[in-house]
């Protein structure tokens, strides 16, 4: 177990780089152990272990259940748990989209919020270049504009004000690549 | 109905009994007494690895409230549904499916086509014992016998008497265990096993 290890909280728009951040920083740290952890994770195994269909309704179905039952946060305190355990110098938690998480991240000594964004229009480009939800192909960009005005996304752009860090990756792969060697240096990751 | 989605030609064992009735010992009396290959699917295993995916204690109660907030979140016969799963994935020619405590889980294994259902059970009083000593939930060595009784009357274990009555088969484990040993014996013969 690495007691020092450095937690970075991960969130952004659809589009704004989260994967290629993860990627990219193991490039640039390649003396480091950095794991990536998906807060979700323990939904996915959950619905696994019973059986029950990997989709985003019964996700939401069991972490609501969950916390009924075991409390507020259960979640949370289980990803804590795990990310203890875990040998690595660096954890990302990717893909940080409710409150609980960001306390998570928080109660770590060593930690980053960082808020990757971009420009809608950069973003919605990605998007369609990588078609990775069937819904995603046919999406217009007024239709990828409303989806993100949904209430479960809404959190990402008001989060931003909390971040520790903020990159906004409108640029190539190699500027987003100097702009995450810029955050290593700041938090001292070099 | 005869449902053969899940088993396969399989046989399969569906177990009844009180906590510290010998549910384990019999299926430990069973497999040795068996020539085919046995599978155990534990109900237990499955709120087990839950809690641990969880990293929450493996209480008594907190197994209790997975089993009832599983069902009740994705709907009656959702651990029927997982442990089927499961019965579907084994290679094994006989299943012992331990246990069966919910009415709809009897009702359930009853209708697979080559299923027995066995109870096991034994008095109070013996059974506090056995679980005082085996220390095996947490909590379980602090409880009084009137506290380990009027746990049964609740929740998950309260039906289990009136499904044990059900049973094509009972085992009395009041006494030692060559008497058991006979009893799952006669068991195997009674049904053509071993």
């Amino acid at each position: 177990m690495n007691k020092d290890k450095f937690v970075i909280g991960l969130f952004g728009e659809k589009g704004s780089g989260k994967e290629t951040f993860t990627e990219l920083l193991k490039e640039i740290l390649p003396n480091k152990k950095i794991q990536g952890v998906r807060t979700s994770a323990i939904l996915m195994k959950t619905l696994k272990t019973w059986g029950l269909p990997d989709i985003r309704e019964n996700y939401s179905k069991l972490v609501i259940s969950m916390e009924q039952t075991f409390g507020a946060g259960s979640l949370a305190r289980a990803n804590k748990q795990l990310i203890d355990r875990e040998e690595a110098d660096i954890v990302v938690i990717d893909g940080i989209r409710r409150q609980p998480e960001v306390d998570l991240v928080k109660s770590f000594p060593r930690h980053c919020l960082l808020y990757l964004t971009a420009d809608p229009k950069l973003r919605f480009a990605r998007l369609k270049s990588r078609q990775e939800k069937e819904n995603e192909k046919n999406m217009t960009f007024e239709g990828f504009l409303a989806e993100e005005s949904l209430p479960t996304e809404q959190f990402i752009p008001q989060m931003g004000q909390e971040a520790d860090y903020r990159i906004e990756n409108n640029g190539q792969i190699e500027r987003f690549k100097d702009q995450i060697k810029d955050f290593c240096q700041k938090f001292e990751l070099v | 109905m005869n449902d053969t989605r899940y088993t396969n030609n399989k046989i399969i064992i569906g177990l009844i009994g009180e906590k510290g009735a010998g549910k384990e010992t019999f299926t430990q009396l069973l497999r040795n007494t068996l020539l085919q290959t046995t599978q155990v699917i534990n109900t237990s295993n499955l709120m087990a690895e839950t809690l641990e995916l969880w990293t929450l204690e493996k209480s008594r109660h907190n197994l209790q409230q997975i089993a009832l907030l599983m069902e009740r979140t994705f709907g009656e016969g959702t651990m029927n549904r997982a442990l089927a799963e499961k019965v579907n994935n084994s290679t094994a020619e006989v299943i012992i499916w331990d246990s069966i405590r919910f009415p709809n889980t009897f009702d359930f294994v009853n209708t697979l086509p080559r299923s027995i259902l066995v109870y096991i059970t034994a008095s109070a009083e013996a059974r506090y014992e056995r679980i005082r000593l085996r220390k095996q939930k947490v909590g379980e060595d602090q409880m009084t016998l009137q506290e380990f009784i009027d746990n049964e009357q609740v929740g998950t274990e309260k039906d289990i008497p009136m499904l044990g009555h059900k049973a094509d088969f009972t085992l009395d484990n009041n006494g030692n265990m060559n008497q058991l040993e006979k009893q799952v014996r006669a068991f195997c013969q009674q049904f053509g096993l071993g």
